[in-house]
């Protein structure tokens, strides 16, 4: 129940927020947390059947190229352009996640890598099409939204409110227990009669349409998407989300995603020292928090409630 | 009568290695042959083989009158052909109730919608569960369903390997050392739940080192060694062959000792 009342407090907070203030940089910030907490949501999709994926940005970056493209060049309604991104971004899940998700374990981080990479080339070189490094620009803004933060940050908020709940409801289903199973035993999964090759597409194709999505609403937030925002590098920042917020649970991408784009906003005035400052904080969680930032709230009721059972440090 | 299980010329090369050599096995239904050999025989690669972890390099599987060589093991295990493995492998993170409702997941109906609305298919899963939870009665398990399996003593993790293999409701049933580690006691339960499950009407092939629960057990015995059949007959006629007992056995006190 105390559960409960805390997400109704924090989905009132965040719907109430621009009641108090609408500082457009502070908005920002939030929008840029729920797409990272969603993208972190939807990489752990991938995790949950026991696969690392290194290629989530380049996913995110074919949605956002997709749907900005339909947009500049066939002048379609921006709407539109965000299932499109997402049905982009299943299409290649699908046909890299038949020709890669058959091999096991590390295969399938150097393919994602590699897609990654080769997605940044094409997108970098391909000028004609894709502008090359300076990118897409002048891509609409969505229609009907009045001007400004507010609505897209409302936007965001929906999605991401969209996002937790078809992304939780799947976890919780039989084909969620089939993933987990997956994970655990892929021979014995295969034994029982589980196409384990088939259910861990899907895993992968459901990471991709919710990347893909985001993709297409960051193409018309920023209305500007170049090479830079999709690369390798963006790619390890999503895992980071979800490693430090805690892969284990539902809600460690959320934790780690927010936190880890609020971090870097507060640390951002540092400049160089940026990289030393998250380099710190990742050794950090991983050396005293291996479970993550939700592992705190377990650690925090140890201090609390069995303060004598061993010394604490 | 056409046999439940046939192999015919099955073999399996690792580099070099011929694992597996021009295997050929008919199994009948209702009986339960044994499987023997040292160490390094080939006695797991057949069992691979025909339950489609691996494909052969060379020859044919048949299984209720159809073949299946090279067919992936989760259409072969909905043919009703299931397996265990030596080692438990299991769903550590479940408890035993819910490895046990995996296993039924090939009588588990599959309707696209469920899988789009992600939903439970809330009668579906109350059927397996109850299946689930009689199996579990049957094995004497019904203390620990709730378990998480990785906490069980390696005897109750063998016999939910039993369990989850015996809730796709096989035909035929390959059983890969499933006495191994026990304790006698829990030898004996083992024994005795194969037994039952025989007099039922199950098809086995059983895999194991411990030749006295074998060769009470079998109706047949089939010998391997460096992945070929070097004899194959009634137990007592294996027990007395000079060959296995130069390969295989050592002397017949321990043949018939264990």
């Amino acid at each position: 129940m105390s559960r409960r009342l805390g997400i109704l407090l924090a989905a009132a907070a965040l719907l109430g927020l621009p009641a108090v203030t609408t500082d457009p940089y502070w908005l920002h910030v939030l929008i840029m947390s729920a797409l990272n907490v969603s993208l972190a949501l939807s990489l752990r999709v991938l995790w949950n059947v026991g696969v690392l994926s290194c290629g989530h940005a380049a996913l995110m970056g074919v949605g956002a190229y997709a749907s900005a493209l339909l947009a500049t060049r066939a002048g379609t309604n921006p709407w539109f352009g965000i299932p499109v991104g997402a049905a982009a971004a299943m299409a290649v899940a699908v046909g890299l996640g038949y020709l890669s998700l058959r091999l096991r374990g590390i295969y399938f981080v150097l393919v994602t890598f590699a897609f990654n990479e080769v997605f940044f080339l094409v997108m970098n070189r391909w000028r004609d099409v894709t502008g090359g490094p300076s990118g897409i620009i002048g891509i609409p803004r969505l229609p009907g939204l009045p001007p400004g933060r507010v609505p897209y940050y409302y936007l965001g908020l929906a999605l991401l409110g969209l996002t937790i709940f078809v992304l939780r409801r799947l976890e919780r289903s039989h084909v969620g227990r089939i993933w987990f199973a997956i994970r655990d035993a892929d021979l014995r999964a295969q034994c029982v009669g589980i196409n384990t090759v088939f259910y861990r597409v899907l895993a992968f194709v459901t990471s991709a349409v919710f990347a893909g999505a985001w993709g297409a609403f960051y193409a018309h937030y920023q209305r500007v998407v170049a090479p830079t925002d999709f690369t390798i590098w963006q790619s390890v920042y999503v895992q980071l989300y979800m490693i430090v917020g805690g892969a284990a649970v539902f809600v460690g991408p959320i934790l780690g995603g927010a936190a880890l784009t609020i971090v870097t906003e507060l640390i951002r005035a540092t400049g160089p020292l940026v990289s030393v400052i998250y380099g710190l904080l990742l050794m950090s969680v991983m050396l005293f928090l291996p479970g993550g930032l939700v592992s705190l709230r377990a650690g925090l009721a140890s201090v609390r409630w069995r303060p004598s059972s061993k010394p604490t440090a | 009568m056409a046999a439940l299980l046939q192999t015919d010329g099955l073999s399996r090369n690792f580099g070099g290695l011929a694992a597996v050599a021009d295997l050929g096995l008919a199994v009948q239904r209702g009986e339960l042959l044994g499987l023997i050999g040292p160490n390094g025989a080939g006695k797991t690669t057949v069992f691979n083989l025909i339950s489609g972890v691996i494909p052969p390099s060379r020859g044919r599987v048949v299984f209720k009158g159809a073949e299946i060589t090279g067919r992936p093991a989760f259409a072969i295990v909905r043919l009703g052909l299931a397996r265990t493995f030596q080692i438990p492998t299991l769903f550590s993170s479940s408890s035993t109730l819910d490895n046990v409702v995996l296993g039924a997941y090939p009588h588990r109906r599959r309707r696209p919608i469920d899988v789009l609305l992600a939903r439970r298919a809330p009668v579906d899963d109350a059927v397996a569960r109850q299946r689930a939870l009689e199996l579990l009665r049957f094995l004497h398990l019904g203390g620990v369903q709730d378990e998480q399996v990785r906490n069980l003593p390696h005897g109750d993790q063998k016999k939910v390997e039993l369990a989850v293999a015996l809730a796709s409701r096989p035909e035929l049933l390959l059983l890969d050392e499933p006495f191994a580690g026990l304790s006698a006691d829990e030898i004996e339960d083992m024994a005795e739940h194969i037994q039952r499950l025989r007099r039922e009407g199950m098809t086995f092939v059983l895999v194991e080192h411990n030749m006295r629960a074998l060769m009470r057990l079998a109706d047949r015995v089939c010998v391997l060694n460096f992945g070929q059949k070097i004899a194959e007959g009634k137990p007592r006629e294996i027990a007395e062959n000079p060959e296995v007992i130069r390969a295989y056995l050592g002397t017949k006190r321990h043949a018939a000792g264990g």
